[in-house]
């Protein structure tokens, strides 16, 4: 039955509440809490709010999502297509990136890939990019980068041109001709490379 | 008019305050339940709500505050001895039976519980109606969600959005 008059609009802090109590072990569930409304979706892709989630439940950072191969970048030609969500495990101590991916295919994660990596790396989320069937990600401080083989479930690593190293602000961009693409601020000057 | 300094918790009848909900309906409460909610606690510790003055509540209506009270009643003495490191099991248990019950209740009511323990600010009341409503959501669809929380039906601009991100995601309602 519903309520007799529409209740007022829960407010941010209400709506995180709830969220913060859907189980992680399924990510549809916060995709589709994120399909309720503009609001939801909104606190859905605070980063705040999902680093606090991923305290919360001590679960891995979710890195993003990433449709399958051969879809343009508006995603309007490929709907319904499989998804793929990625997520890392980082355990610094050990120095060990680990990554597992969530397919729409199979609605499982599969077993965790792992590459020794050196002490104190993390993932930096949001700064990932698709090329191929392969997703990049630059690790802390972008002293490298880290590359999982979506097709063959590998992490490796891969040195970014020395100029980019050990640069604070570097930006990897996914290209339609299978490039990666790079870009790090310089003295405040964007300087791109391939 | 009462004075201020009447209670204090030496002597032995519990100091009360009243409430006043939004539709006029007082309710006598020990100063100590009420005190859960953080923005009666500052109140409270000054000595307001006593006596013949009361302290109006205009966001939340006589069924919703007395539901609100009977979870405040029941954890007072918890709260009280500092999240009850003494607590014996039993009373534990006994606490979570209540809990598991008290959210045991109409989806309409759950609403605004929600709204006022976050007005409230009672921290143990707004984790429970959370994770009631969580469970209550989880396996449902966006739509299922919006019905299920009372929200007005989408405008035809926002169904719309739901019907393009429900195909990019469709896979998320299998």
């Amino acid at each position: 039955m519903a309520p007799p008059r529409p209740p007022p609009e829960l407010n941010d802090d209400a709506v995180r509440e709830i969220l913060l109590y859907l189980p992680p072990d399924d990510p549809a569930h916060l995709v589709r809490a994120s399909l309720v409304s503009k609001h939801w979706r909104r606190i859905l892709s605070d980063q705040g709010f999902l680093r606090r989630y991923r305290r919360f439940h001590r679960t891995p950072p979710l890195l993003g999502f990433f449709h399958d191969g051969g879809c343009d970048d508006d995603h309007l030609h490929c709907a319904g297509g499989p998804i793929h969500l990625s997520s890392s495990c980082v355990l610094n101590a050990r120095g060990i990136q680990r990554a597992c991916i969530y397919s729409s295919k199979t609605g499982a994660w599969s077993a965790p890939a792992s590459v020794k990596a050196s002490l104190y790396f993390s993932v930096e989320p949001n700064r990932g990019a698709l090329v191929g069937d392969k997703i990049f990600f630059t690790l802390s401080q972008g002293e490298e980068i880290l590359k999982y083989d979506l097709g063959k479930q590998r992490l490796s690593l891969i040195d970014p041109p020395a100029l980019y190293r050990y640069r604070l602000n570097t930006v990897l961009m996914g290209s339609k001709i299978g490039l990666l693409g790079l870009a790090g601020i310089m003295n405040s000057e964007s300087s791109p490379v391939a | 008019m009462a004075a201020p300094e009447s209670g204090d918790g030496n002597n032995g009848a519990a100091r009360m305050v009243t409430l006043i909900s939004s539709d006029n309906t007082r309710f006598e409460v020990e100063a100590a339940a009420a005190s859960l909610s953080q923005t009666l606690q500052l109140t409270i510790l000054d000595g307001g709500g006593g006596g013949g003055d009361g302290i109006p509540l205009p966001n939340v209506d006589s069924a919703t505050l007395s539901k609100v009270l009977e979870y405040c009643i029941k954890h007072a003495p918890a709260a009280a001895n500092g999240g009850a490191p003494n607590a014996t099991a039993v009373d534990r248990a006994e606490l979570e039976r209540f809990d598991n019950e008290f959210v045991n209740i109409d989806q309409s009511v759950l609403y605004s519980l929600i709204m006022a323990a976050h007005n409230l600010e009672i921290e143990g009341l707004q984790s429970l109606v959370a994770k009631k409503v969580a469970d209550m959501i989880k396996g449902k669809s966006p739509m299922e969600i919006r019905r299920t929380l009372g929200f007005p039906d989408p405008t035809p601009e926002e169904q719309a959005e739901m019907n393009a991100h429900m195909l990019e995601y469709g896979w998320a309602y299998e």
